[in-house]
């Protein structure tokens, strides 16, 4: 076991390379020299210089590089060019408010969907599970963006249940009314893909030897579906899960937007707006790296959840 | 009180199955069958693919999708006096693993990969004593009864029953962590945890080595004679049932041909179909220039005594067309860290082979043949050793001298429904050989050689325009020997190019592999896990087992006098009616003391 | 031989028939066949807008400011507090000394403004409204339709290309070629989706329909890459393959001629399913300002003014993006699926 993520650990390095490669090859040679980025949004033209100077812009890609892995190395990312914070406080401290409002939406959408899935999966081929997979399809091909406008504007604008936008500073249960609309909302717009997605693992496990075993056991229905089936299932549904999880950290962004969440999706949304690469550049390594970290513990967690898996 | 009682366990009448292929079309499965089982009795279906034997099973058990199939309104099942096609969905349920079970044919995935054996035991053990102590009265069931230990005791007795090794251990396995035997042997303990009436073996032994599976139908046998259970016993081979069955019922195309007791069928089959299965299977003892197929006997064509057999070409003539040297195939296979350790898959082999002469190659599933077939074609490429053609040593050639000796050898692949390229059609499967081979010819004269070729094979000349899913397993495999021959190759290798295609059609095929090594005096180097084919086609056989070959002789020699014990193990393991066959035609039957 | 002599003829032109079969099965699928008129419907509107033969003059205001939908389609009644704010002129009295640097800009931008207020054929309805500056919802929708759908199409082809290339060569030759490959994958799919491509947005820094595709195509090939590897790694010792391989066939003529007819099926899947995702992305995109250009509308710009223009009350600009973008993908979607059980009707 711990050799096995040792040795996971060592393949990693060629990936991490990679990605320090795509960064660099983006930022320091598509993204060219800042001071023409910066001109129209940096005054002062000391300060333009002073950053081409620590990025080593006039330098040749060697010396760049050199500096771009001695910044990933130490951890010193450097400092934001909009606000001047340390750009890893800064990812940080919004990494709190991304994960209040992440972790919720995650269980919830999973169960939900889970449920369906077994749902429609039982009623295969009757009317309840083709009007699902009809609602489901609708539901998914509505843009993401109509669902937060209209969710917003009728739940804060006109129903005023919810406040529109912010977050509490203090954190604790006054978050409690901020989160719930942006979880909600979260949880509605991934409702109808993980649903079809589900059904189709459920329908992909039925037609398997072992669930004819199971009823020729003579065991109830809902028994072969909800333990031997649903075990079966567990396994891709942990992996589609597990996927998801990093995607979602930058890319709740919307979300975090128009409810004006201090997370780690608006922080990139604004460093983009603001041509900040130092932000952006931080954000991709880190949820790179974290992307790898989740992998190996997707593959921890398949040693518990499918026996047949052997870490070597 | 052994006796069999004269009401019958389950009766079935004018059963008739209608699956739907889409809106309009249906295709009816099973026709009008009728058929009664007593009790402690058993019965084989038999019969080809598609002659609705399985789907006659799961119609009593009650596990067809009722979304795509339909049982005719006047069929009748009736078990113990119950008509069971108008109990309710529930009462079924209940029936199913408690009076009536079922076990499959491929083990491995009847069941389910993520829980323990104990886990898929148990749940049959806890359903069989739940319903037990409802039937009883409250006060007499104690509650120590079921207690969860003496379940356990109970499940470890199974597993001892079914003859499986250090139960403790095995309750605690996974079923990818058992060998195939094992799988079917813990399939067989759930179908008898609940003391069933009624056992139904859907081809148990089918997915299983021939070793493997005479332990298997040992174990049946017994099994049903201990727990006084009636067996419904499906499988497409009539020597297996042979030493099971008391009756046999032979199906074709979803009716009834034949329905007799094993002896009757045996020594007197009436239907002519039931002869064409019996003799159209190659037997041991002799080897007639040509098999009866099934349409000789439908066609009431009487087969002519096989007057002479096929001689043995056992005596050398000349150089030898192939000679292979210490062959050989390793693997590296990466375990831990950096830990290599290589895996043999082919020790090192050597074999010559001459002209016009079959060599016929035997062993079980992971013998290591047809890693051999894929070596001798540099399909894979060999860790060592050296192949010799007509002198010419083909290792270490360039690729381009390498492509020039190609069309000499060519193979027949075991899978007719993989070996064909299904989005090209039969012509352009036939003249691309020819494209890439004969160089400039042009497109007619190419199309002409193809309908030549599908004649050859005996297939019409209209196959030219179709794709392979048009066509049955058997016409497959003749399109796949007509790639190869288009090449006019001096070896073909046939990789259980036989295996997967029904009795009949086997037959038709051997016959025709026959005709055109005489016709073209090419020599076949013949892969087959059958004994009984191998020895009808080879001149010389080889045995082979976990990779190495561990016996090689002249096909009569070799079975009448094994040497090697695995080459005596496998004989012993074939099914009785071969056996007796090789006991040279012995009359006394082992039914006898039933 | 007259039979063969005949079959020779035919045996240049070899019928397609799988794919014919294919289609057959699709002509029964009514629901499969109705997404797929849709489809081609909107795929006419975007030839045509393309072309210019509608929704040239998109940017021209043909109505007034926010004038209702007329009830066609939908219906609202004329919203009665128009604000006055923007009509008003606001009085500036020239102080003495003071030189308006600004005074001859506004002065040319009145005279304008008088002259559209001049303009007699200012619309009160329009089928579907007009928005803040009274341009036509509907011929907007259209024209957003166009940019929409051409980035949708041609990012996917091109991320289609990309991935099923570079997953043929990966899965057929294994080995360091697959090595590589995959080391690019990986890079590649350690950075979330989105994320990668606000990335090269913010490096790019410029807008345009181009852009967009290069954006989209460049990182989304992975999803086809990895399903063409595995589906290469497959075939390649499939019996067929080594059955051409005997008979002398090359590495080209196998990855190509024996096993891409036999992967396509996948790659025209993907294909759809990826105009759906690149179209979707887009929409976020320009919704964000990092898509196309301020002088092209799409439906993510569309939605971009919608959302302050629902909280006046104004929808009908947020229901026509909305609903025309929808009809589009579930229909995409339908087809998609009934693209899938036709070719591989196994998996149904």
């Amino acid at each position: 076991m711990l050799s096995y993520v040792l040795r996971r650990i060592l393949q990693f390095i060629p990936t991490v390379i990679g990605i320090m490669l795509l960064v660099f090859f983006l930022f320091n040679w598509v993204g060219g020299d800042p001071a023409y980025l910066l001109a129209g949004k940096i005054s002062n033209p000391e300060q333009i210089e002073n950053i081409r100077r620590q990025l080593g812009v006039d330098q040749p890609y060697y010396v760049q590089w050199g500096i771009f892995v001695r910044q990933v190395f130490t951890g010193d990312m450097g400092v934001s060019w909009a606000t001047g914070e340390k750009v890893s406080y800064l990812v940080w401290s919004r990494l709190g408010p991304s994960l209040t409002i992440l972790v919720p939406m995650l269980v919830l959408s999973t169960g939900i969907a889970l449920g369906l899935g077994l749902l429609v999966a039982y009623f295969r081929g009757l009317a309840t599970d083709r009007w699902i997979m009809v609602a489901c399809t609708v539901g998914q091909s509505i843009s993401i963006l109509v669902y937060i406008i209209v969710l917003q504007y009728v739940f804060s604008y006109e129903l005023a249940w919810f406040p529109v936008q912010g977050w509490a500073q203090e954190g604790g249960l006054l978050l409690i009314p901020f989160c719930i609309l942006p979880v909600m909302v979260g949880v509605v717009v991934s409702l109808a893909p993980d649903t079809r997605l589900y059904r189709a693992f459920f329908m992909d496990e039925i037609q398997r030897d072992y669930v004819r075993t199971a009823r020729a056991k003579g065991l109830t229905e809902w028994r072969v579906m909800g333990v031997h089936v649903m075990r079966n299932v567990f396994i891709p549904v942990l992996t589609h899960v597990m996927i998801q999880l990093p995607g979602l950290l930058a890319g709740s962004f919307l979300i975090e937007r128009f409810f004006s969440i201090p997370g780690i999706g608006r922080e990139v949304l604004l460093a983009v707006e603001r041509s900040d690469f130092p932000v952006i550049k931080a954000v991709t390594l880190y949820v790179a790296v974290a992307t790898i970290l989740v992998n190996l513990l997707t593959d921890i967690l398949y040693r518990w959840i499918d026996p047949r898996v052997q870490l070597k | 009180m052994t006796m069999p009682a004269k009401i019958p366990l389950l009766t079935v009448r004018h059963l008739s199955i209608d699956f739907t292929l889409d809106a309009q079309q249906t295709h009816r499965a099973v026709e009008g069958l009728s058929f009664s089982l007593g009790v402690n009795r058993t019965l084989a279906l038999v019969g080809e693919s598609g002659s609705g034997k399985s789907v006659t099973a799961l119609a009593i058990m009650g596990l067809l999708e009722s979304s795509t199939c339909r049982i005719s309104p006047d069929s009748s099942i009736c078990y113990r006096g119950q008509e069971l096609l108008k109990c309710s969905a529930t009462q079924r349920q209940w029936l199913r693993g408690e009076e009536m079970t079922m076990i499959f044919q491929e083990p491995m995935n009847a069941l389910n990969p993520v829980f323990t054996i104990e886990f898929q035991l148990m749940e049959v053990i806890k359903k069989h004593a739940r319903l037990k102590r409802l039937a009883n009265t409250p006060q007499s069931s104690s509650p120590s009864f079921d207690s969860n230990d003496s379940l356990h005791q109970k499940a470890l007795a199974l597993l001892s029953e079914v003859g499986l090794d250090q139960p403790e251990r095995r309750l605690r396995a996974y079923p990818h962590q058992l060998s195939g035997g094992q799988q079917q042997r813990v399939m067989i303990a759930m179908a008898i945890a609940s003391e069933p009436r009624l056992l139904i073996a859907d081809e148990p032994t089918t997915a299983l080595d021939v070793s493997v599976q005479k332990q298997i139908l040992q174990l049946l046998a017994q099994l049903r004679e201990r727990r006084q259970m009636s067996m419904l016993f499906i499988s497409h081979d009539l020597n297996v049932v042979r030493e099971l069955a008391d009756e046999v019922m032979v199906m074709r195309q979803g009716r009834r041909v034949e329905h007799a007791s094993v002896e009757a069928l045996f020594s007197a089959p009436q239907a002519p179909y039931t002869q064409a299965l019996l003799s159209c299977r190659p037997s041991v003892d002799h080897r007639p220039w040509r098999l009866p197929v099934v349409e000789d006997f439908l066609e009431g064509r009487t087969p002519s005594k096989p007057c002479t057999d096929r001689p043995l070409q056992s005596q050398r003539q000349g150089e030898p067309l192939l000679v292979v040297s210490h062959l050989s195939k390793s693997y590296d296979v990466s375990d831990g860290w950096f830990r290599r350790h290589s895996f043999q898959a082919l020790k090192p082999t050597s074999f010559e082979l001459a002209r016009g002469k079959t060599l016929g190659v035997v062993g079980e599933s992971g013998s290591g043949k047809t890693t051999l077939a894929l070596t001798l074609m540099r399909l894979l490429a060999a860790s060592s050793g050296s192949i010799t053609l007509e002198g010419q040593q083909l290792m270490g050639l360039n690729a381009r001298a390498a492509q020039r000796f190609r069309p000499r050898m060519q193979m027949v692949f075991q899978n007719p429904f993989a070996s064909l390229n299904p989005r090209h059609t039969t012509g352009q499967i036939l003249m691309e050989p020819l494209q890439l081979q004969n160089g400039p010819m042009n497109a007619a004269a190419r199309a002409r050689v193809a309908i030549e070729l599908l004649d050859k094979v005996g297939l019409a000349s209209t196959a030219f325009f179709k794709y392979p899913h048009e066509f049955s397993g058997g016409q497959r495999q003749r399109i796949a020997i007509a790639r190869c021959l288009s090449l006019r190759p001096d070896i073909l290798i046939c990789d259980e190019a036989v295996s997967a295609l029904d009795l009949s059609v086997q037959a038709q095929l051997l016959n025709l592999l026959q005709d055109l090594q005489d016709e073209w005096g090419m020599s076949y180097i013949f892969i087959s896990h059958d004994l009984a084919v191998v020895k009808y086609m080879s001149d010389e056989v080889m045995v082979m087992h976990e990779g190495a070959v561990v016996e090689k002789a002249a096909t009569d020699q070799l079975f009448a006098h094994p040497v090697h014990p695995y080459t005596h193990q496998l004989l012993d393991a074939m099914p009785q009616g071969n056996r007796q066959a090789i006991r040279h035609g012995a009359e006394q039957s082992l039914l006898g003391d039933r | 031989m007259r039979q063969s002599e005949r079959v020779a003829v035919f045996a240049v032109l070899a019928p397609q028939g799988l794919w014919s079969l294919a289609w057959s099965r699709l002509c029964r699928d009514t629901l499969g066949l109705i997404a797929l008129g849709v489809v081609v419907m909107y795929l006419a509107v975007v030839l045509a807008a393309a072309a210019g033969w509608i929704a040239k003059d998109w940017s021209h205001e043909a109505g007034v400011n926010y004038a209702p939908p007329n009830g066609w389609i939908f219906s609202a009644s004329p919203s009665e507090d128009r604000l006055p704010v923007a009509r008003e002129s606001i009085q500036v009295t020239p102080v003495a000394g003071v030189v308006d640097p600004l005074a001859p800009v506004i002065e040319t931008l009145r005279e304008s403004r008088l002259a559209l207020a001049q303009e007699p054929q200012r619309l009160a309805t329009l089928p579907l409204g007009a928005d803040k500056w009274g341009r036509d919802v509907a011929l907007k929708t259209l024209k957003g339709t166009q940019t929409s759908f051409i980035v949708g199409l041609l990012a996917a082809f091109l991320s289609v290309l990309l991935g099923s290339l570079l997953g043929a060569y990966a899965g057929y030759f294994g080995g360091i070629v697959d090595d590589v490959l995959n080391w690019i994958y990986s890079t590649f799919t350690a950075i979330p989706y989105l994320l990668l491509v606000l990335a090269i947005a913010a490096v790019l820094n410029q807008k345009g329909i181009s852009t967009v595709i290069l954006i989209l195509g460049l990182t989304g090939w992975t999803g086809v890459f990895r399903l063409m590897r595995a589906e290469y790694m497959k075939h390649r010792n499939r019996e067929y393959v080594l059955a051409a391989e005997s008979i002398g066939a090359s590495h080209a003529r196998r990855m190509f001629y024996h096993i891409l007819p036999n992967v396509s099926h996948v790659l025209l899947v993907q294909l759809s399913l990826n105009v759906v995702s690149f179209m979707k992305s887009e929409v976020i995109l320009s919704f964000l300002g990092f898509g196309v250009g301020v002088d092209t509308v799409s439906w993510g710009s569309m939605l971009n003014e919608a959302q302050t223009e629902l909280l006046l009350g104004k929808w009908w600009q947020l229901a026509s993006a909305t609903l025309a973008m929808a009809l589009l993908v579930t229909a995409f979607s339908v087809f998609t699926d009934a693209l899938r059980d036709a070719l591989d009707p196994k998996l149904k």
